[in-house]
This record gives structure tokens, C-alpha cells and sequence, in this order.
């Protein structure tokens, strides 16, 4: 007998052990000599097991005589509060790892989603004074963001008077010549020199560009430090040395940071030279960003530009009539309303989440604290007041959180270190770097604190409040505080669920309509890449078209090659060349009112290559070149708008071609009318007219080639390099894509967006159903009891089946119902993300309900079920 | 402050002449007229509070057990206590609560 108190004495505080242990040993053996009576040793030891539970729980909270002068008093308290609190959870390991678990998806997910939002609607631009910085346009009524003239643009800097600065950007591209003789295309910018100053970024090695650098030919660069570092090896040396692309030397003058990378994704900047010719006036081609005299209103500055622009239409009204100046906050314009939204839904819907793990902690704390009231009463027996067990419980909330904060923290750096290669390219802007920064941080730590005192009072509260008196009166019996809190919690967090789904659903469906819009083309294996002719070596459009019928030629004869078409720009991949037109025979409208249509030079194979089919007439063919009367064929759109009531064949359009001179308006006829494609993306908020020309007849300086392929067109990228390099070895093939790719670029951010939001909400209907069933679980546990009379009292089972139900459905019920309201009102919200979906969809709506109902339902039915199989004799006999 | 019933029998046991453990636990039974009985654990959670609380020492005794006795301090908080309770009883008199009962 002696070994068992031995063992139980193991259980006690070592300070007991050593100041009475010995002495409690000999008293039993005293007693044990004196009576050999089992009943009484067993007496015994269950009292010593209880004293020293008794001991240990009290332990942290005795004032210590020889203890006690050491330290602050609050301090150790708290010390030892967080001792105490770290050996409750370590007791516990599945239950901390479950809540750390979820509060580290929560809290990971809001940091990441913070650092986005907070670079999006919060931080300001990563420029010097970004305030005064503004974006300027050309405005035509109805369009108010056109791209700028050099002459416009020369205009405004020169006449204006609120602006200190003011910058014109257009893209550019080099071909880097790699130390093997690759050609590698890099895309860059020509900018105004004033460009850097205007941002007010300095350079992070050499100088940026002065006025004296802009000549007409540019002999000087500015390299971004991403191409530095990638092709440089970021030495500072740099400066100072020259590159040479396409046989021309550029000498390098300093290194800028990505941050100005605002309008291209541009790897380089050589200085842009505004040509001083008329016809500079018509082009519309350069991003325009000025910087405001300091404490000028964008409003002073409006008023300004409508004067300049006013003026400037007055002395050219051929080019000018009726074009103004949208001036915006540079912010507003470099980040998309989309892509707000897009960061308030994510925000939003992560915050949902993590309402529902706090409110899954919640209730596990809840459950654990019924089962620990014990624990609680014996304490407050020995002199732990109220405000001593809150504090207790509320610190051991606190270390749940901190952990799950530490862990969010680390998943959220984890998320921004991987994103850029996981959100779809062209989401965020260049400039825009997401990282886990000072700010991230703090919110995390606010966060953390919050979502503490979130799950952890109500509980908290709960069991402090805990009487001895009566857990006495429950004989001991853990008793079920809060069970109407938890229901409601457990409802909410459907509801929540409900939300989220809906949302998801919504933006699913969506993207499937977007899935269902037909682009006009047929995007299976073909491959696509675009070249740039260098001016050096192609100085006229007809060497560019040896160029081009070289590399059709090549193709062609290339095994598994089965159509090459060229184009200047591929369907879905944005308007490019605009060109005004009227239709000769007809009334010419005025100069300024005179349609644009989308300008495409494209070879013979073109419409076979893509699948597009020509309605009426015919595709071109190979004579249609230079020697042969001059044609074109027009889209659907064109020919329905502009060409109504008569044979579109044979009708003769005046559309102005492109020349290394300036626009050269030509008459040409309509040989053709193909099938509308999609220009601009899958969804476009209007259909644009298209004219196509042959490229034999307009050959320019840069093309897009397709090639459609007999197998995977992937397969086929070493094959097609080769037979371009056989034409040019040193041309770049730049953007090497399938048409596939092409269009999925143009869902990619839909695509992401319901991928993402239905990740969360997939987490969110878990959430719910766990959090249903550990109620509904835990209550069935509580009434075993009460199962067992009515069973005995001939209850069967289906009886007490449909009971248990009855109460899971009021709870599944009422969260669906609150869910659908607060969806209804909420997601008007997702309306500029929808296409052609309505935000009330009542379909999404209706399978939402079935769907997290059942969900909810089906994880009800296992406490449900083991209610049913409750033995009235086994649960009467526990008491 | 008043003292806690179990408390106050080990202090009395005591004062009557030191104990050794299972001593005390016997007297106090039978003093308390089998009312309070104390299990081994719950006696030396008691002792072992007393003894912080610097109310008994332990008093020497062979290696295997040890005698209790009551501290000076010990003493005072019985004292006190006795006051305390005598005073309690007058007035409980005064007020015939313990005719009353009877009657």
C-alpha cells in the first residue's frame, strides 16, 4: 500500500513534498499498522489524489511567505499566470493544436489580405510627395482616358501653370544580345527626361536622365535594378559602361528602383524625343504624369489644362477639335477600381473566416470550460476571486492567440514571399510589391489581441461565474453554462458560412459565363510570340516584309506547322492601332468626328490560322501585295454599322495607313467581312469595329505570328525559333504564349478571385459544420441522462432521434435564414465583379441553402444518432 | 479574521501538548466528537499550510516522524479565536438564541 502513496505524494508540488511528504508517509503507516482496513486505504488515497489536484491548481495562486518579496507582485503573477496557462494547453495538445490551427489560418489570412489592402486604399505611393502627383489624358466626349500626342503633350508642359513638372512615357523594347548570341527582347520605356524628378525617385547607383540627354537618336540608358541584378549581376560598376543592342551602343548612367516601374512593366528607360514634325500631333501614344506646384489643387489644375487644350484645338482643329484633359490623382488612376474591390471583397471575406475560427475557439473553450468547472469551483473555494479566474482563463486565451498570431504570421510572409507566383499576371501593379512590413505586423498584433479577448471572454465569463455551491448541488457533474450562447454562436457561424458560399457561388458562376463567351476564334494549339524589327537594320517597312515572308516561308516548310498567320495584335489582347475612316461615296463626316476603327495588318494565313471565319467574300491571298489594287476586309461590326443597306463587297473604305511619314489615308475595297472576335478581353463593354489590311500592302515594324500546330504546340517552340533564326539570328522571339494562354489571361483575375473566395468559403462551410456538430455533440453528451429517462419512461429511439434533430435544424434553420438576409444585402457589393450574373441570383442563392443546410444537417446526424442509441440502462446507472 | 473549523481543531489539538501526525488526526476526531474528520491528504494540506502561514513548527520528534507544536503566533490566532467565539457566545445567550432553538 505504501508505493501507492508514494506515487500520489509524485502528484503534489515539490514544496509540499519536501515539507510534509516524509512526515504524511509515516502517518499513513501509522494508520495502515493500526487498521488493515481496505475501505479506508482506498478512502485515503482517493483523498490524497484529490489534494493534490487540489495543490496543484493552487499552487500558482499561494502567496508564499518566503516567496513572496520577491519581485513585483503583478509581474510574478502574471508569470505565473503564463506558466500556468502554457501547462493547461500542453496538457491539452490536441485542443491547442486544433485552435492554433485555426486561428493561424485566420490571422495569417488577414495579414496577407492586409498587406494587400493596406498598399491598395491606405499606403500612400511609394513616390516623393505622392499627393501632388496626377495623371493626365486626352479626353474626347465619351472617352475620357485616351492615350497623349508628343505635340499635345509639348504643349501642356510648355504652356502650363500649376504644374513644377511634368513627364511623357511611351513603351519601347530592346534586343539584349546574350553572351552566346540569344536575342532576347526586354521591354523598357522612352521617357521625357524629366521623368525621374517628376516621380521624385533618386537613383540607386549613377544618375538619372538631364535635359541634354534627349537627342534623336538616345545613346544613353537607365538600367531597373531587376534587370541589373538579373543581367548585370548588380555591380555598381555598371555605370558608366555601355550595352549594345541591335548594333547600337547605349552607355549605361544609373540604376533606378522597381518602384517607378508605374505605367509598363519596363526593365529599362532610354530618353524620349519629342520629333518636331505636324504630324507628331495625331498619334495618340504616350502616358502623361505631371507633378503639381505645392498646393495646387487638381481642381486649379483642371481649369488650367481646359484652357491650354482649349487653345490648342483652336490653332489645330484638324486634330484637336473637341479634345480636352482628364487630370486625375496619379493613385487614383494606377489602381483600378477592380482591383480595390477585389482587395475590399478579399478583406472582407477573410474577416468572415476569421469571425468563424474565433467563434470554433470560442465554443471549444465553452465545451472545455463545463468540463473544468470543477477545477474553477475548487478554486474559488481556496480564495481565487472572480477577477483572479477571469484573469486566468483570459491568459490562457491569449497565449492560444499569441501562438496562432506567430504561426498567421509566419503562413502570411510564407503567402507574400510565394504570391507573385500565384496571382494572375497583371493583377497588381508593376510598382506594387506586397510585403510583410512594419504595418502588416502591427495589424497582425492588433489582430491577435482582438480575436484573444473575442474568443476568450465569453468564456471566460462563463466559468467564472461558476458557484461552488452549485457544482456541489450538481454532484460534482461538469454543468453546461452558456448553452444558449453556444447555440447562437454555432448559428452565426452558419450564417457566416451562408454568406461567404453565396459569394463564392456568385463569382463561380460568373466565371463560368465567362467560360461560355465565344470569342470569335478557335484558341487550340496555336502558338503565338510577337517580333520587334530593329530601326537599325529594317530602317523601311519593305525590309520588314522580307522579314515577314521569309519567316512564312520558313514556317511554313517547318514539319508540324499547319497554318502561320501575323498579325499586329492577337484577339483578346487589347486594342492597338486605332485608325480614323469614313466610306467613300458617302457623306464625310467632320474631321473630328471621323469613327476609329481597330487597324490589323495581317498576311493571307492569318484567318485560317485562327479559325476565324470570313462570312462574306474572301480572305486575302498572296497577291494581294504592293502590286495589286489596294484591299481589306472589315469585321461584322463594321460593315453593319457603316455599311448598312448595301453589298459590303466591293464598297471602298478611306482608312489611313501606317507610314514612317505619318498616317497615310488610303482608299481601298472591301474584299471580305469576317466573323467579330474579341479585341479587348472576353468581356468588352462595346463591340469595335475592325479593318484588316494585308500586310504585303502595309508591312510595319513589329507583328504578332501565330502558328497552328498538328500536335502541342509547346512541343513546337525549339522547332520555331530555329526557322525564325534561319530568317534573322538575331531577332528576339518576345511573349512566347498559346492562344490558350492568351485568353486565359484575360479570366485570369476572375478566375483567381472565385478560385480564392471559394477556397475561403469551402473553409467557412467546414468551420460551420464543426462548429454545429461540437455543439450539438457536446449538448447530446450533457443530456445523456435525460435520453435515458425518457427512453426508460418508453421514448424509442426514432423518438429521441427527431428530437435531437428538431434542435439541430432550429440551429441549421435560423443561421441559413440570417446567412440568405445578410447575403441579399451584401453581396450588391460583389455587382462590378459579376458578368452577366446578378448579384440576387436566385439559383446560387437556392443551392447555397440546400447545399450548407445538408452539410450542416449530415454533421448534426452523428451526435444525433448516438443520442438514439443511449442505453437507459447504462445512463440511469452513471448517476 | 476567523478561523476555518478543520484550522481551528488542529490549533486546539495542539495546544493541549505537540502531536505527531496520525496523533492529531485521531484527537481531532474524537475531539470534534467524530464531526470532523480529517483524511491523511487533507490533514497535511492543512499542516502544510499552517506551517507556512507560521502558525505551527515542527518540533523535533525521531527521524521518521515529526511532532507539531503551535507557534507564538499559533497561540495568539487561537486566543483571538476563543475570544472571538466566547464573545460570539454571549451574545448568542443575551439573545437566547439556544432557548430559543430548544424551544
Amino acid at each position: 500500500m505504501r508505493f501507492v502513496v508514494v506515487a500520489l505524494l509524485r502528484l503534489y508540488p515539490r514544496r509540499f513534498r519536501d515539507s510534509v511528504g516524509a512526515d504524511l508517509l509515516a502517518a499513513f503507516e501509522d494508520q495502515w499498522s493500526d487498521r488493515r482496513a481496505a475501505r479506508q486505504a482506498v478512502r485515503t488515497a482517493a483523498n490524497l489524489a484529490l489534494g493534490a489536484v487540489c495543490e496543484r491548481f493552487a499552487e500558482p495562486f499561494r502567496q508564499h511567505p518566503l516567496d513572496a518579496p520577491k519581485g513585483d507582485p503583478h509581474m510574478t503573477t502574471l508569470l505565473q499566470d503564463v506558466r500556468f496557462a502554457a501547462r493547461v494547453l500542453m496538457r491539452n495538445p490536441g485542443f491547442t493544436a486544433l485552435a492554433v490551427i485555426a486561428l493561424a489560418l485566420g490571422i495569417g489570412a488577414n495579414s496577407a489580405i492586409f498587406s494587400l489592402l493596406d498598399a491598395v486604399a491606405f499606403k500612400p505611393l511609394p513616390f516623393g510627395k505622392p499627393q501632388e502627383l496626377v495623371r493626365l489624358w486626352e479626353a474626347l466626349p465619351g472617352d475620357l482616358h485616351n492615350s497623349v500626342s508628343p505635340l499635345n503633350f509639348q504643349d501642356w508642359r510648355d504652356q502650363n501653370h500649376t504644374f513644377a513638372s511634368m513627364a511623357a512615357v511611351s513603351g519601347f523594347s530592346l534586343t539584349l544580345t546574350g553572351t552566346d548570341g540569344s536575342a532576347e527582347l526586354v521591354d523598357g520605356e522612352s521617357v521625357t527626361t524629366s521623368f525621374f524628378d517628376v516621380l521624385g525617385v533618386p537613383p540607386l547607383a549613377g544618375r538619372t536622365f538631364v535635359a541634354a540627354d534627349s537627342k534623336p537618336t538616345a545613346d544613353v540608358v537607365v538600367l531597373s535594378e531587376d534587370l541589373w541584378r538579373s543581367h548585370f549581376g548588380g555591380s555598381p560598376s555598371i555605370v558608366g559602361q555601355s550595352i549594345t543592342s541591335d548594333g547600337k551602343r547605349y552607355t549605361v548612367i544609373g540604376v533606378m528602383p522597381a518602384a517607378v516601374q508605374i505605367f509598363y512593366k519596363a526593365k529599362f528607360w532610354t530618353p524620349f524625343f519629342i520629333q518636331q514634325a505636324a504630324w507628331m500631333r495625331a498619334p495618340h501614344f504616350l502616358q502623361v504624369v505631371g507633378r503639381l506646384k505645392p498646393g495646387v489643387t487638381v481642381e486649379r489644375a483642371r481649369a488650367d489644362m481646359a484652357v491650354i487644350a482649349r487653345n490648342i484645338a483652336q490653332l489645330y482643329p484638324k486634330t484637336n477639335h473637341n479634345w480636352g484633359v482628364t487630370a486625375e490623382p496619379l493613385r487614383e488612376s494606377l489602381i483600378s477600381s477592380e482591383l480595390q474591390n477585389t482587395s475590399w471583397l478579399l478583406g472582407g471575406v477573410v474577416g468572415f473566416v476569421l469571425l468563424m475560427a474565433c467563434a470554433n475557439v470560442a465554443n471549444l473553450l465553452l465545451t472545455r470550460g463545463s468540463v473544468r468547472t470543477r477545477e474553477f469551483a475548487i478554486r474559488a473555494s481556496i480564495g481565487g476571486t472572480r477577477g483572479r479566474i477571469l484573469q486566468q482563463l483570459l491568459t490562457e486565451a491569449i497565449l492560444l492567440a499569441v501562438l496562432g498570431g506567430a504561426a498567421g504570421l509566419a503562413l502570411a510572409d510564407l503567402t507574400l514571399t510565394m504570391a507573385p507566383s500565384f496571382l494572375p499576371e497583371g493583377m497588381l501593379p508593376v510598382w506594387l510589391r506586397l510585403s510583410l512590413d512594419g504595418r502588416v505586423a502591427a495589424f497582425a498584433l492588433v489582430l491577435t489581441v482582438l480575436t484573444a479577448v473575442l474568443f476568450g471572454l465569453a468564456p471566460a465569463w462563463q466559468a467564472s461565474r461558476t458557484s461552488l455551491a452549485h457544482v456541489l448541488r450538481l454532484g460534482g457533474r461538469g454543468v453546461t453554462p452558456g448553452s444558449a450562447f453556444r447555440t447562437i454562436l454555432a448559428a452565426s457561424q452558419i450564417a457566416a458560412a451562408v454568406l461567404l458560399v453565396t459569394g463564392a457561388g456568385l463569382l463561380l458562376r460568373s466565371l463560368h459565363r465567362l467560360g461560355q463567351v465565344d470569342p470569335g476564334f478557335h484558341a487550340d494549339k496555336v502558338l503565338t510570340m510577337h517580333v520587334m524589327l530593329p530601326e537599325t537594320r529594317y530602317p523601311q517597312p519593305a525590309r520588314a516584309l522580307e522579314f515577314y515572308q521569309g519567316v512564312e516561308r520558313e514556317l511554313s516548310a517547318t514539319p508540324g506547322v499547319r497554318d502561320v498567320g501575323m498579325t499586329f495584335s492577337l484577339p483578346t489582347d487589347g486594342w492597338q492601332i486605332g485608325q480614323g475612316f469614313f466610306v467613300v461615296g458617302r457623306p464625310k463626316p467632320e474631321a473630328a468626328n471621323e469613327p476609329a476603327a481597330h487597324y490589323q495588318m495581317v498576311n493571307a494565313g492569318y484567318f485560317r490560322t485562327l479559325g476565324i471565319p470570313i462570312v462574306r467574300g474572301r480572305a486575302f491571298t498572296a497577291t494581294d501585295d504592293a502590286g495589286h489594287p489596294q484591299v481589306c476586309i472589315v469585321n461584322e461590326e463594321l460593315a453593319r454599322r457603316y455599311l448598312g443597306g448595301q453589298d459590303p463587297i466591293g464598297a471602298t473604305v478611306n482608312v489611313a495607313a501606317m507610314d514612317p511619314e505619318g498616317p497615310k489615308p488610303m482608299d481601298r475595297i472591301v474584299v471580305g467581312v469576317s466573323h467579330q472576335v474579341k479585341v479587348d478581353g472576353l468581356v468588352e463593354k462595346e463591340t469595335p469595329p475592325e479593318i484588316y489590311v494585308p500586310i504585303a500592302q502595309n508591312p510595319w515594324f513589329a507583328s504578332a505570328i501565330a502558328v497552328r500546330t498538328v500536335g502541342e504546340p509547346a512541343t513546337m517552340v525549339r522547332a520555331i525559333k530555329g526557322a525564325v533564326a534561319r530568317v534573322d539570328k538575331q531577332i528576339a522571339l518576345a511573349q512566347m504564349r498559346t492562344m490558350d494562354q492568351v485568353v486565359d489571361g484575360a479570366v485570369a483575375e476572375p478566375r483567381f478571385r472565385a478560385e480564392l473566395v471559394g477556397a475561403f468559403a469551402m473553409l467557412a462551410q467546414i468551420l460551420a459544420a464543426v462548429g454545429v456538430f461540437g455543439v450539438l455533440a457536446f449538448s447530446v453528451t450533457q443530456r445523456t441522462r435525460e435520453f435515458g429517462i425518457r427512453m426508460a419512461l418508453g421514448a424509442n429511439s426514432g423518438d429521441v432521434l427527431r428530437m435531437v434533430m428538431r434542435d439541430a435544424a432550429r440551429i441549421v434553420v435560423s443561421g441559413v435564414i440570417v446567412g440568405m438576409a445578410a447575403a441579399t444585402i451584401l453581396t450588391r457589393f460583389l455587382a462590378s465583379l459579376l458578368f452577366t450574373v446578378s448579384p440576387r441570383d436566385t439559383a446560387t442563392f437556392a443551392v447555397t441553402a440546400v447545399v450548407l443546410g445538408a452539410t450542416a444537417l449530415a454533421a448534426c446526424a452523428i451526435p444525433a444518432l448516438r443520442a438514439s442509441r443511449v442505453d437507459p440502462a447504462i445512463a440511469l446507472h452513471d448517476e | 479574521m476567523a478561523l476555518k473549523p478543520a484550522d481551528l481543531h488542529i490549533l486546539l489539538a495542539l495546544s493541549k501538548s505537540p502531536r505527531h501526525g496520525y496523533g492529531l488526526m485521531q484527537d481531532v476526531e474524537t475531539e470534534s466528537s467524530g464531526e470532523v474528520r480529517l483524511e491523511l491528504g487533507s490533514l497535511y494540506r492543512l499542516l502544510a499550510r499552517l506551517l507556512d502561514e507560521g502558525l505551527i513548527q515542527s518540533a523535533g520528534g525521531d527521524e521518521r516522524r515529526r511532532i507539531y507544536s503551535l507557534t507564538p503566533l499559533g497561540r495568539k490566532e487561537l486566543q483571538n479565536e476563543a475570544r472571538r467565539l466566547a464573545g460570539l457566545m454571549k451574545l448568542m445567550r443575551t439573545r437566547k438564541v439556544l432557548k430559543e432553538a430548544q424551544g
